[in-house]
Formats: structure tokens, sequence, C-alpha cells
């Protein structure tokens, strides 16, 4: 089976200079947790996701703490998100990432994720514009017929 | 490069048969066969049609709210094989069209909700994301009406956008945004004329009336232009000719609705194809007639389509 005959057609995406704050509200109201960054004619740039955001807005000593209880607020985390906000998507996607073809393999596709982690994948079709995405989900289903 | 249909204002399209409807009485409705929902507006219309005669396309559109949700989720799941999508959100809901069918007294009563309020944030990231579309598009269907907020005249630059990224425009539109697309000169037009027959001031009542229009039109630079004609007849202009496409006999109509849109995606289907503009719709009525005859939005398929070319016949009308 082929990356085309599974992968969810949806070209959704955003665009680099779309602001940290249209990409929440994007995420929010498409029930995602990221999505793919195109250009001007539908070329795949990158992605962004939740876990990019969070990433630069939670300070990173809180990794290293079991507990967070003992901090009184959010108030750090939320002034963080004030400050970039307004910031292009660009700052803070992911560039260097694995795409996905058309043509690729399910075994493939599902190797790649399992390997990297990926919530999500893009797609691309012969002249590199976005085709679809390829979610974990998607892949879980397509093994499952 | 592919097929790319447009729906600034989608809906969600609930169909209730109920016999003897009355107003002002609850009916219940048992039976889940009796209800049915499914994705609308003419562009997804379009993009469904073309599935079904085996054509991909991109469908974009603008949905909101848990009804947009709902539309996405039914058109990607049941409709995945070909049609692409892409979406831009905004905050409120998408419209919801219902439809109640009452065999027993044959009447159809439709309430269509309004759409959503686009501002002027989300309509500038939609013109760009149908930018970025165009750029791999040869064919762009542009139709239906225009969601709040949004300009009346965005037809008009969504046809010149068209056509600067070298792709075919066909524009099915009514009043106001079918105006100002014809400012921008579309190459194919199909004036939706239910409700107000009338297009560019002009009233349409004889059949002379049509094609002086249709005339009218042609002079600005279109190069095709249909109007259908007395319910069941299409008259169908070019520069070169103008023919009444009539339906020989009679056939079992079951279902008016959509038709319009089986129209165009029968044309599209046949124009992607290589085929001239006369035989395109032959192609175009025929879907037109197939879709009439079953109860749901389905053609059944190009051999299905194919097959009703025969109930159709042309009758040129002198200019």
């Amino acid at each position: 089976m082929k990356v085309e005959d599974f992968m969810e057609r949806d070209v959704t995406a955003v665009f680099a200079d779309e602001t940290v704050e249209e990409f929440i509200h994007a995420c929010v109201r498409q029930f995602r947790s990221g999505l793919p960054v195109v250009d001007d004619e539908m070329r795949v740039l990158g992605i962004i996701t939740e876990r990019d955001i969070i990433h630069e807005i939670v300070p990173s000593y809180m990794e290293m703490l079991h507990s967070t209880s003992f901090i009184p607020d959010t108030n750090i985390t939320k002034k963080r998100l004030e400050e970039i906000k307004d910031k292009p998507i660009a700052e803070y996607m992911q560039k260097e990432l694995d795409v996905l073809k058309t043509s690729d393999t399910l075994l493939s596709a599902a190797t790649l994720v399992l390997k990297h982690g990926y919530r999500f994948l893009p797609v691309i079709d012969e002249e590199e514009h976005l085709a679809g995405i390829v979610t974990r989900s998607v892949i879980l289903e397509a093994l499952l017929s | 490069m592919g097929i790319l249909t447009v729906t600034l204002n989608p809906a969600l399209d609930r169909l209730i048969e109920i016999d003897n409807f009355k107003v002002g009485t609850m009916h219940r409705i048992f039976d889940e066969d009796k209800t049915k929902v499914s994705p609308g507006g003419k562009g997804i219309n379009v993009s469904l049609y073309l599935e079904q005669l085996g054509v991909p396309s991109t469908a974009l559109a603008i949905l909101g709210g848990l009804t947009g949700r709902m539309l996405q989720v039914r058109l990607r799941r049941e409709c995945n094989q070909t049609i692409s999508t892409s979406f831009l959100y905004v905050n409120d809901e998408t419209r919801e069209n219902f439809t109640i069918v009452d065999r027993k007294s044959n009447t159809i009563t439709t309430v269509n909700l309004p759409g959503p309020f686009v501002d002027e944030k989300h309509f500038k990231l939609f013109m760009k994301k149908y930018k970025a579309l165009l750029s791999n598009t040869t064919i762009c269907e542009i139709g239906g009406t225009i969601p709040a907020g949004m300009p009346l005249d965005v037809y008009k630059d969504m046809v010149r956008m068209a056509k600067e990224a070298g792709a075919l425009t066909v524009v099915n539109a009514h009043g106001e945004p079918l105006k100002y697309a014809i400012e921008s000169v579309p190459d194919i037009v199909k004036p939706d004329i239910r409700g107000t027959k009338k297009v560019l001031n002009r009233e349409l009542k004889t059949i002379g009336d049509y094609v002086q229009s249709a005339k009218e039109l042609l002079s600005m630079g279109v190069k095709m232009v249909i109007y259908s004609f007395e319910m069941k007849n299409d008259i169908v202009a070019t520069s070169d000719w103008t023919y009444l496409f009539k339906m020989r006999g009679e056939i079992k109509s079951v279902n008016l609705m959509g038709t319009g849109d089986a129209y165009i995606a029968g044309l599209i289907y046949a124009i992607n194809a290589g085929k001239d503009y006369f035989e395109s719709a032959r192609y175009a009525m025929a879907a037109a007639i197939a879709d009439e005859m079953t109860e749901s939005k389905d053609v059944g398929g190009i051999e299905e389509v194919e097959k009703m070319m025969s109930l159709i016949e042309m009758e040129r009308v002198s200019q």
C-alpha cells in the first residue's frame, strides 16, 4: 500500500509569516496538534506543532523538576507567550524534518513515524506540492485494513 | 496540476423525508433512512460529483464551529478517494440547510441558515490560500453565495487571479456576485437565475431574451454561456453557435436539488478530458439528468452519464 492510498487528503496549512497566535487559534479550531507550513506555491517548508510553542514558552528548568506544584502561578509562561504571540511562526517551526512522498510505502511511513516519534508528517507530490498528511492514527488504521 | 473548487459559504445539508408534512405540528422521525446529512455548497457539491466521475479535485472552503467540523469529517470520511481539502476556519458556525421532502403531498420545504461572519483578517488569509492553490490549478470553479463580512466584489478578484495563474475559470453564481465576476470576464458563465430571472439588468422571459443576454456576455469576452431554460432545457452559446439542449421524452425525476452542480461537474469532466465546448455541454446536461434520477447527490459514474447522452437533442437557435 502506498502513502497516497491512505493519507488524509487535506492540504490545510499555514504560511510562515502567520503569527504564533493565529497558529494556536488554527489548531484549536481544527482539533489539530500541528500543521504543515507552506510557501506561496504550496511547497512544504516545514511543520509547526503545539510542542514547538510550548517548548518555547515553558522555562527549560521546568523540565528538570519532578514537581511544579510549588510554583505559584503560570505568569512566566503567560508572559513569554505574550512576547512571542505576534511573531511569525517561521521562527519556531521545524525546518529540518522528514517528508513523505505519495509514492512511499505504508511500511516506510510507519517506520519513519515510529522512529522519530512524529505525530504527523506532510506528504508531497511529484512536483513537491503539499498533497496531504499522514498521522499516527491514519497509519494504524491503514495497518488494520 | 488540477481542478480547484471554491466554496465561500458551504453548508451541511440535512434532508428529512416527512409524509404529510404540516406547518405548526410535531413530526417524529423513527426511520433513520428518512434523514440524510451531507456536505454541501456549490463548490463542494461539484467536487463530490467530480469524484463520482473519477476526477480528482481540491475543495477550498471556509468552515466554522461544530457544524464546520462535522462537514469536514463527513467530507473526509466519506469522500477521501479523490477530493483534497483545504479549509480556512473562522469563529462562527458553518450554516445548515434543511430540506423537508413530502412525497405524499409532493412538496419541498427548505430552510437555509445564515453562514459565518468572515472578518477582514480571515478574508485576507483566505485569498492568500486561494492564490497559493492557484499555482497548481488548471480549472477553477467559483460559485455560490458570499458570507457576511466578505466584499461582494470578491469574485471579480478571484476570477482575475485565476486567469492570471493560467486557469480556465467557470463561474456559477447569481445577482451582485455574478455581476462582479463578469467584470473580470470568466471563461465560462452559468448564471444562477433561480429566484430572479435577471442578468446584468436584463429581464429574461422569452428565449430571445436569453439569447440576447448570452450574446451580451460573449461580446465581453466570455467564451461559453449556459442558461437553464424552462427547468429542463439549457441554452448554451459560444461565439460560433447557440443551441437549445433539450431532453428527449420524459424521465422519472426524483430530485432536482444539486442538479446544477452536477451539470458543472459534467462540464468540467468533459473539458478536462479534452472535449470541445459543444460535447462538454452534452456531458454536462447528461450529468444533470443522471443526478435528477437519483434521490441523493449521485450521478452514478461516467458510464451512467454517458448513457444519458442519448436522451439529449440539440436544436440550433437562430442568432
